[in-house]
């Protein structure tokens, strides 16, 4: 069940990012951080699951492709990321929605003015209703 | 003209047939304009095997590894001939591409087609259910319970699939026989290749979209027929919609549209890679819902963005799983 309030932020578990989630944490109070072990074992139909029951919007943090501790897993997931994209499109739903960060994991500066970009770019959309349909 | 491809198609079987053999066909059904699939064993059947423009089921899921399991006898040791459309044959080289099924179990036979009939089409436009159903070159003829006849032009009651020539393109497979004159075929397509479709994604603002989203897909019962018919769903031992209680519980067993709604966007991202655009989900639905904005979007999506076709061939890996490094990402 989501949130309908929060933005997801699922950042891959690289040991230099923790200064920013907790950057991120302090400056957004709204931002639901749920840690994953790499951007390319992101389950893609879990964000579409979350932006259909009205969360804002989510976000995927992953170290640069050619980066990745496990080679190839930010490469494979670019591509079905540029899927998600589209699938949102097809039905309907805003695609920035969804959005998925690369940057070095020790790179503070950057991935906050990122973030902050995101959530302005966010704030101007409305709120998905989802209940009110489900009581027809 | 149909009566000789079918002839064809017999009289090559005949000759490629040895002992211990499977062959995947059509045959005929009891109700009018029905055709069934047959698995035939005996040289005697093959004068059964059936094709004509009522033939619209697609063959290709029979290839898969656990349909196959359900088909085949235990210990069985031939080789599988099967026989299809165009349009089938690129979901029969889709799951070679899926390694499903290794090349050399499999004789394909494709059979220059004419372009297939709805059903559907035509039920719609008669007002008693028919008794009978039959095809001259260009034209139907049917028979009400009433005794009422009714003339259908062939090219108005197509299959939604056949009026793009694009869908009707041969597989890059050397490994296939072909019935009919190959050379006349490929020049029939010509005529009929439509170059830049409009979809609803084009021309509908995203609200009108949703809007016409949830009112088409309120119909849906959650039936999962256009899960089970697909030729692209291959895992259906351990499907999300399965077994919820196992893992993670992405859709809720209760049928409202947001949740049906949800249950299609997950199911047309997962098989987008290796979709061919066959339109079997379509044909499938017990309520008429018009999936085809969905699929060829995607399809529209996968050629433009990846520069992949599925289906062309039979040995290219499907992009959203394969990655070599050094290869550009997009």
């Amino acid at each position: 069940m989501a949130n309908k309030e929060l933005i997801y932020l699922f950042p891959c578990l690289a040991e230099q990012r923790k200064k920013v989630l907790q950057e991120i944490q302090k400056k957004y109070p709204l931002v639901q951080v749920v840690p994953i072990t790499c951007a390319g074992r992101f389950n893609t139909s879990v964000a579409l699951k979350l932006i259909h029951e009205g969360a804002k919007g989510v976000i995927v943090l992953g170290c640069e492709p050619g980066d990745c501790h496990y080679r190839e897993g930010s490469a494979i997931s670019e591509r079905r990321f540029l899927l998600t994209k589209y699938t949102l499109k097809a039905f309907g739903i805003e695609e920035d929605r969804f959005q998925a960060l690369w940057h070095k994991p020790s790179d503070v500066k950057k991935t906050m003015a990122d973030i902050d970009l995101f959530i302005e770019r966010i704030s101007t959309f409305d709120t998905k209703g989802g209940s009110n349909e489900k009581a027809n | 003209m149909k009566k000789q491809i079918e002839q064809n198609v017999q009289q090559l079987l005949t000759q490629i047939w040895k002992p211990g053999d499977l062959i995947i066909a059509w045959k005929n059904a009891s109700l009018p304009g029905h055709r069934t699939p047959a698995f035939l064993y005996r040289k005697e059947d093959i004068q059964d095997i059936v094709f004509d423009s009522f033939c619209d089921i697609s063959l290709a899921k029979y290839l898969n590894e656990r349909n196959r399991q359900e088909i085949l006898p235990p210990h069985f040791k031939g080789k599988i001939h099967i026989v299809c459309k165009p349009c089938d044959a690129k979901s029969v080289m889709q799951t070679f591409s899926d390694q499903q099924i290794s090349e050399t179990l499999v004789n394909l036979i494709v059979v220059a087609c004419d372009g297939i009939i709805d059903r559907k089409k035509i039920e719609k436009h008669c007002d008693q259910s028919i008794v009978d159903m039959q095809e001259t070159d260009f034209q139907i003829l049917c028979t009400d319970i009433s005794g009422k006849e009714y003339v259908f032009e062939k090219r108005e009651s197509w299959l939604r699939k056949c009026e793009d020539a694009r869908n009707c393109d041969l597989p890059y497979y050397y490994g296939y026989y072909f019935v009919g004159d190959e050379k006349e075929y490929r020049t029939r397509l010509k005529h009929r290749y439509q170059t830049h479709k409009k979809l609803p994604q084009d021309t509908m603002s995203p609200k009108e979209l949703q809007q016409k989203i949830h009112q088409e897909l309120s119909r849906c019962i959650r039936c999962n027929a256009c899960r089970n018919i697909c030729p692209a769903c291959f895992c259906s031992d351990q499907c999300v919609f399965d077994k919820p209680k196992e893992r993670a519980k992405l859709v809720e067993n209760q049928v409202t549209t947001e949740n049906t709604i949800l249950y299609h966007m997950i199911r047309f991202h997962h098989i987008a890679p290796n979709c061919t655009g066959c339109g079997e989900c379509e044909r499938a639905c017990p309520k008429d819902i018009p999936l085809h904005i969905f699929f060829e979007y995607f399809n529209r999506c996968m050629e433009e963005e990846f520069g992949y076709k599925p289906g062309k061939t039979n040995d290219e890996r499907q992009k959203l799983l394969s990655y070599n490094l050094g290869e550009d990402l997009v």
